[in-house]
């Protein structure tokens, strides 16, 4: 049976990092979201949204999608089936990792 | 950081129950319903009552507009997952069974303040940091099982009077709480650090 911390090392970095963490978790309670509310959600500038954003897109998690609303831009988030999954997996992982590590004896 | 994860995925499956300044026209609604059955308004606008109810609800259909503006271009927009169908159907019928046995029985308490009581109930245990819902759940079982009291059973004015105090507590619960929901929204979205709405949609052309 693995360790807690080679179970770490096992986490998929691109999903673990705080901010896009943050991301996918918001964007899988629900069916999507816009730039805006993902913003103020997570408290990160436009710069570094868009940055994390372009990651997730290129890894095929999110998918998105610019419609004009009036003569408004507005820019939607949504998981694919696959960041969908990913997301899951994810949690699922990080419950097992903090369950093992509470029930783990080192001897 | 669990704990924030499950708090941003909190605030994003009930982010359109948080707009509650939404409610804001429904609650007026009720209230001014409330002074139509304690005859308020018949002291002080006398005759063309159509006019005035007219003019009521456009102004407030106004407002419920305006204010869905409003959180559009402050908060975003959220398309929310299709709630279960068999939760809509519950709440329906619930609210459905409750009007029937107010209008049909002489049940001395008032069901649909019961059945929101519940609902108010239901919504809280989903999510408790929303005490208010909690609060406003007692208080409108306490005010729907009020003609119950021996001195209200019997008195035609006194029902008339619980009647009016269910509703002016249903209006004002309702105001307050929406309230308090804008708050918690407000708290758990601050502004962006560099935000300019408009230019949201565009922060991708830059990218």
């Amino acid at each position: 049976m693995p360790e807690p911390f080679e179970e770490i090392a096992g986490l998929d970095k691109l999903i673990h990092e705080p901010a896009r963490l943050a991301i996918l978790t918001a964007l899988s309670a629900c069916q999507k979201a816009d730039f805006l509310y993902l913003q103020r959600l997570t408290g990160l500038t436009k710069g570094n949204l868009s940055s994390h954003l372009s990651k997730l897109e290129e890894a095929a998690l999110v998918v998105i999608s610019k419609t004009f609303e009036g003569k408004k831009p507005v820019t939607y988030l949504q998981l694919t089936t696959q960041g969908r999954q990913a997301i899951e997996n994810h949690w699922q992982k990080l419950d097992a990792l903090r369950n093992g590590s509470e029930t783990w004896n080192p001897e | 950081m669990k704990e924030n994860l499950d708090r941003i995925r909190l605030v994003t499956a009930n982010f359109h129950y948080l707009k509650g300044l939404l409610s804001l026209p429904l609650g007026l609604l009720i209230l001014f319903s409330a002074g139509g059955i304690a005859g308020w308004w018949s002291l002080f606008i006398p005759g063309k009552w159509g006019y005035v109810e007219g003019g009521i609800l456009t102004v407030l259909m106004g407002l419920y507009w305006g204010i869905s503006q409003f959180y559009k271009h402050t908060f975003g927009r959220v398309g929310r997952t299709p709630s279960p169908s068999w939760k809509v159907i519950v709440l329906l019928l619930v609210v459905f069974a409750a009007i029937l046995i107010d209008g049909t029985s002489n049940i001395p308490v008032n069901m649909l303040g019961l059945a929101f009581a519940g609902i108010y109930f239901v919504a809280y245990s989903e999510w408790k940091e929303r005490v208010h819902y909690l609060v406003f759940s007692v208080v409108l079982a306490v005010v729907s099982l009020l003609p119950l009291l021996p001195t209200i059973a019997r008195s035609d004015a006194l029902w008339g009077v619980t009647s009016a105090a269910f509703a002016l507590t249903l209006g004002a619960g309702i105001i307050l709480v929406g309230l308090l929901d804008h708050r918690l929204l407000v708290r758990a979205l601050p502004p962006a650090p560099d935000e300019d709405p408009a230019a949201a949609g565009e922060a991708w052309s830059h990218a």
